[in-house]
């Protein structure tokens, strides 16, 4: 067996990529290991801990390779290998490739849309860089002052550009989709958003209604701060308000700056087209004396938004009749003693409209949480589950240097299964899968052979109930696996209010 | 694996470039949208003597 590090200097990989690209360096013939990282202190010690010689001077801009192969021959092909699917030399980026936005005929070319999931430090810019050349930029990237993010928002502005994000996670342009987010049929209805999964969710419930997008313009999930003031809001409604196609706006945010919130209101009351808005976990006096149609969970937006446009109430998914019928038939599975929740979210929106609803909607149950909130407890430690626990898997205290579980859901069964082995007493756990072409393609088997195993392992029932957030033109193919799921014991809802009430229901039932 | 409407004329009128995570490329060209994958790579830092010395000379 032979086993040799390289070390490429000042060479700087995203995390996905390193997984990707260590996937596919495995599989090469004659390796048997491939670690593939940037030389952070922890993976250095890990590597060495896996017998690798490191060098003493590698540091946090170095990207390691270790490989373990049957020859040298084998371990410098797969380095190549690992260092031309990083170079793009296999992904179609054709003959030219370029390393500066500075060295591109932008006339002569027609990009017009740059993305960026670059380090925070670099992000303005690289955002200013674009807006110069005449693009929209679409940003992923985290990590910027709130004031560079005004900075970069009003030179967009200024400049008739859009810029969405920074922490941008989900959008779709012209029918394109970007980020974490699903391929919408084209519609008449235009979102703006805050909120990633949770414009997500508006999104696939109108579609659900027979309906589709114009666009979904994400801002990120800071624009309704004091500081930002909802510039990227506003410039999103002053968008739909002149196109032609889009018929009704929706509006989708978690709870922000009250003013702030109240600004864009009233600048969307200067709509001559329809507007709904949710500010989750929002009251009715915010809307108090706007014209835009206030609602109060995601579900609820994506409806409104469809009544309007179609002048008849809109439903789809259980009616809380159906819901309270599959409490009652879970109710009589349960072993004495099991009367927990958790849930475990990918999408931070569905984390909050939860806790939101459980906690104002049941009666002497104690939750707890990783989201810092005024209506649950806040874990000691996000790592380790309390009683009644409601985990936003996609909080920096598990994505700090990390993948996102989004595009990796082995991540989220990790955790959920640990915590279900640890404690016996869980009767009902919450869970979402998430669609799109840059996300985990296949998470359903995965997750269903964890279930299993943990069910198989405490010997009780667990009652999984599941909210799918995606389109039936997402690649995750959710037409073929909703039946697999239901069909292996999952309870899969129409929407993650749906969920949140069938665990209400079950949680007090489980109270008498 | 489920159709994607590659045909979307919409599609047509956006023509992207990925500065980033590689999967973000790869979902782009994945929906038939023209992108190109910018090899990009954080600037060298270079310490503050050396700095000013490029700019008195450049």
């Amino acid at each position: 067996m032979y086993k040799e590090l390289f070390i490429v200097r000042n060479r700087y990989v995203d995390s996905v990529s390193l997984m990707n690209v260590q996937a596919r360096a495995m599989d090469e013939g004659g390796v048997h290991l491939a670690e593939v990282q940037m030389g952070t202190p922890i993976n250095i010690h890990v590597l060495k801990e896996m017998g690798f010689d490191v060098p003493s001077d590698a540091e946090l801009s170095d990207l390691l390779i270790g490989v373990e192969a049957e020859d040298a021959a084998a371990c410098e092909r797969c380095r190549q290998l690992i260092m031309d699917l990083l170079d793009h030399k296999e992904v179609g980026g054709g003959d030219e490739t370029y390393s500066s936005l500075d060295e591109i005929d932008f006339e002569a070319t027609g990009y017009n849309l740059v993305q960026i999931s670059i380090p925070g430090e670099y992000v303005v810019e690289e955002t200013k860089k674009a807006v110069d050349k005449g693009c929209d930029v679409y940003i992923f990237s985290a990590d910027i002052s709130l004031e560079e993010e005004l900075e970069i928002k009003e030179y967009g502005r200024d400049h008739h550009k859009l810029i969405m994000g920074p922490d941008c996670g989900v959008a779709q342009l012209n029918g394109v989709c970007l980020g974490a987010g699903s391929i919408y049929n084209y519609g008449p209805i235009g979102i703006v958003a805050a909120s990633g999964s949770g414009s997500q969710e508006v999104g696939a419930v109108i579609e659900r209604c027979g309906f589709g997008l114009t666009n979904l313009i994400g801002t990120g999930g800071r624009d309704l701060s004091k500081v930002v003031g909802g510039t990227a809001m506003m410039e999103g409604i002053k968008r739909y308000e002149v196109d032609p196609e889009t018929k009704v706006i929706v509006l989708v945010s978690m709870l922000a700056d009250r003013g702030v919130m109240d600004k864009v209101l009233s600048f969307a009351d200067g709509c001559s087209k329809p507007v709904v808005a949710i500010f989750l976990g929002s009251d009715e006096k915010l809307f108090e004396g706007h014209k835009v149609h206030g609602t109060f969970s995601l579900e609820e937006a994506g409806l409104k938004a469809v009544e309007l446009l179609t002048g008849k109430p809109a439903k789809q998914g259980y009616s809380d009749d159906e819901l309270e019928a599959i409490a009652a038939e879970e109710l009589k599975k349960y072993a004495p003693g099991q009367n927990l929740y958790r849930g475990y979210f990918m999408g931070g929106t569905f984390a909050e409209e939860t806790l939101v609803y459980l906690t104002t909607h049941t009666d002497g149950i104690e939750f707890w949480s990783n989201r810092k909130n005024d209506y649950v407890k806040k874990l000691p430690d996000s790592f380790k589950s309390v009683g009644n626990t409601i985990l936003d898997l996609g909080d920096t205290d598990f994505t700090t240097g990390a993948v996102h579980p989004v595009f990796d859901n082995t991540i989220r069964d990790r955790r959920m299964i640990k915590d279900l082995e640890e404690c016996g007493d869980v009767a009902v756990v919450m869970i979402d899968f998430i669609g799109g072409p840059g996300l985990d393609f296949d998470p359903f088997e995965k997750t269903v052979k964890a279930f299993k195993d943990a069910e198989a392992r405490t010997g009780r029932h667990i009652t999984v109930i599941a909210n799918i957030v995606g389109t039936y033109e997402d690649p995750q193919d959710f037409k073929t696996y909703v039946p697999y799921l239901r069909e292996n014991g999952m309870i899969v809802t129409g929407s993650n209010m749906q969920s949140a009430k069938l665990a209400r229901m079950i949680m007090e039932g489980l109270k008498k | 694996m489920i159709k994607v409407d590659n045909n979307d004329p919409r599609k047509k009128t956006v023509k992207v470039i990925n500065i980033g995570l590689q999967p973000f490329y790869d979902e782009i060209v994945f929906q038939g949208v023209p992108a190109l994958q910018l090899n990009w790579r954080p600037p060298v830092k270079q310490s503050k003597e050396v700095q000013d010395m490029l700019d008195m000379f450049l």
